[in-house]
């Protein structure tokens, strides 16, 4: 039933169940279409650009696309950007739409978010590719990942604070998932090394 | 040829080493979780059963996303600054969440009650009413014409004996009979109701023995909303099979109002309540025969009989 180019993981529905299980105001399907939106960028990009999209990974940890070449620099910062950029675009689209206030408000937030220079997001891609295209590879990789971990320790230190004092888990669960999806990212380069 | 098969041996074998330690990763993390949970709750039964309370507590919250998205895009469509609006934004969704929690328990049908805070009760009835037209502002009709005097009357410092009580029994150590002073401390009547059992020695309800009872039993109803008796902080909360669910109040200066028999807490461990603020539901859990409140008040090491501090409805 499902096509052999989509691969969703159970926790990935579960995941969602949780979410619709949990939201009144179905907030939740309206970032769930906000984030279709922002992958639709990423892979109308990508076919722009002619790539062969190999299959397309719904993990509790994001969507992840798997190409059958690789990309060039300046490739990968277009396709990275073209995602938060649809976000973005739809935030100031929802300015002139008055019904569209919490959709806008949500792109807006959704965009920025995938912006930070932080683990496997857009951002960091951005940032990468950026640096590698100035010619400033090799050092700034290493420089950047340890950045990386530092921004990761500090954000769960934070949300650790916060959660015992004021009680609010949001920023630690926002800060575990970053790792999570981190570590995840980091087990499947050295898998794919071993593979090799 | 040799060569290629001792490569690919070699790449099968590291690859299952890969997958093995992935695998003893994950039992490691697994093992761990259980023992935490295991000896925890061996050795610190209470201590765990408050942390399940605060994960529930903080579980159940939910932030209005909803809300925050929409301030985000109004800030967008008034020509606001994107970054101001994600300013205020992280500070709804990451911040303090004391608005949410009170919005949100106003939903779970925990309802502040507005005639129990209007319905103060001067601490000093009746004994030193300069002192609390002074210090609350429950002020007589009839004193508002009277000439102030020019330097107020003291409130009597906390813990100063106000009434001596009489007690045919000694008490046990750590009670009191007489009602001390509470200072300036504003109160409301946590729970409007009648008064089941008084403080004293009594005929235990369940065992039938002959116990000193330490607080009073409020009867009401099941649900029934239990006000806080004064602001403060939520000393802690906790649950056992005596007192079912329960918590305390710290007021500061030593007074601290204790919570017992709640069908629900709407607070958690370490919350700032005001007057009047619901905190928890009437119930009937523990050792109870039925819905009632069973309140508890403290002075420093003392506890003193919360009939003087609280109104009861006639039965």
């Amino acid at each position: 039933m499902i096509p052999d180019f989509l691969s969703i993981h159970p926790a990935f529905l579960l995941l969602l169940a949780f979410l619709f299980y949990r939201d009144d105001s179905g907030v939740t399907a309206l970032a769930a279409l906000a984030c279709v939106l922002h992958e639709f960028g990423h892979i109308f990009v990508l076919l722009w650009q002619r790539k062969n999209i190999r299959k397309i990974y719904f993990t509790p940890f994001g969507v992840r696309i798997e190409l059958g070449s690789a990309l060039s620099y300046s490739q990968e910062l277009f396709a990275a950007a073209a995602g938060p950029l649809v976000n973005l675009g739809l935030a100031f689209l929802g300015c002139y739409i008055s019904s569209w206030t919490c959709f806008s408000g949500l792109n807006l937030a959704l965009g920025t978010f995938n912006l930070l220079p932080l683990g496997e997001l857009d951002g960091a891609r951005i940032f990468q590719a950026a640096l590698a295209l100035c010619g400033a590879d090799g050092v700034v990789h290493s420089i950047c990942r340890s950045l990386e971990w530092c921004l990761l320790i500090v954000l769960t230190a934070a949300g650790f604070v916060l959660l015992l004092r004021f009680g609010n888990p949001t920023l630690l669960l926002t800060a575990g998932w970053l790792a999570a999806r981190h570590i995840q990212k980091n087990e499947e380069k050295f898998q794919e090394k071993e593979s090799n | 040829m040799d060569y290629r098969q001792t490569s690919q041996t070699k790449k099968a074998y590291k690859k299952t080493d890969t997958f093995e330690r992935q695998e003893l990763k994950r039992l490691v993390f697994a093992l761990a979780v259980f023992l935490a949970v295991f000896l925890g709750k061996k050795i610190y039964p209470q201590k765990i059963l408050q942390v399940g309370q605060q994960v529930l507590a903080v579980v159940g919250q939910s932030i209005d996303f909803d809300t925050a998205f929409t301030n985000l895009g109004k800030t967008l469509q008034t020509d606001g600054s994107p970054l101001e609006g994600l300013e205020s934004f992280c500070i709804e969704v990451f911040g303090p969440q004391s608005q949410k929690i009170s919005a949100q328990t106003q939903q779970d049908s925990c309802k502040l009650r507005p005639e129990i805070t209007l319905q103060k009760t001067g601490l000093l009835t009746g004994i030193q009413e300069t002192a609390v037209m002074y210090s609350s502002h429950t002020v007589p009709a009839s004193s508002k014409d009277q000439t102030v005097p020019d330097v107020p009357e003291a409130i009597p410092a906390v813990g100063t004996v106000l009434t001596v009580g009489e007690e045919d029994q000694e008490l046990p150590v750590g009670y009191t009979a007489d009602q001390l002073s509470f200072g300036a401390l504003e109160t409301v009547v946590p729970v409007y109701g009648s008064l089941n059992s008084g403080f004293g020695y009594r005929d235990h309800p369940v065992n039938g023995k002959y116990l000193f009872h330490g607080g009073v039993d409020i009867s009401a109803n099941a649900g029934d909303p239990i006000a806080a008796f004064a602001s403060g902080t939520v000393d802690y909360i906790g649950k056992d099979d005596s007192y079912g669910l329960y918590l305390q109040l710290d007021h500061g200066d030593g007074i601290k109002s204790f919570y017992a028999h709640c069908q629900k807490l709407c607070v958690q461990k370490g919350q700032q309540v005001t007057a009047g603020e619901t905190i928890a539901l009437v119930g009937a859990t523990g050792t109870a025969t039925g819905p009632h409140l069973h309140l508890e008040l403290k002075c420093g090491e003392l506890r003193v009989d919360p009939a003087y501090y609280v109104e009861f409805l006639s039965s």
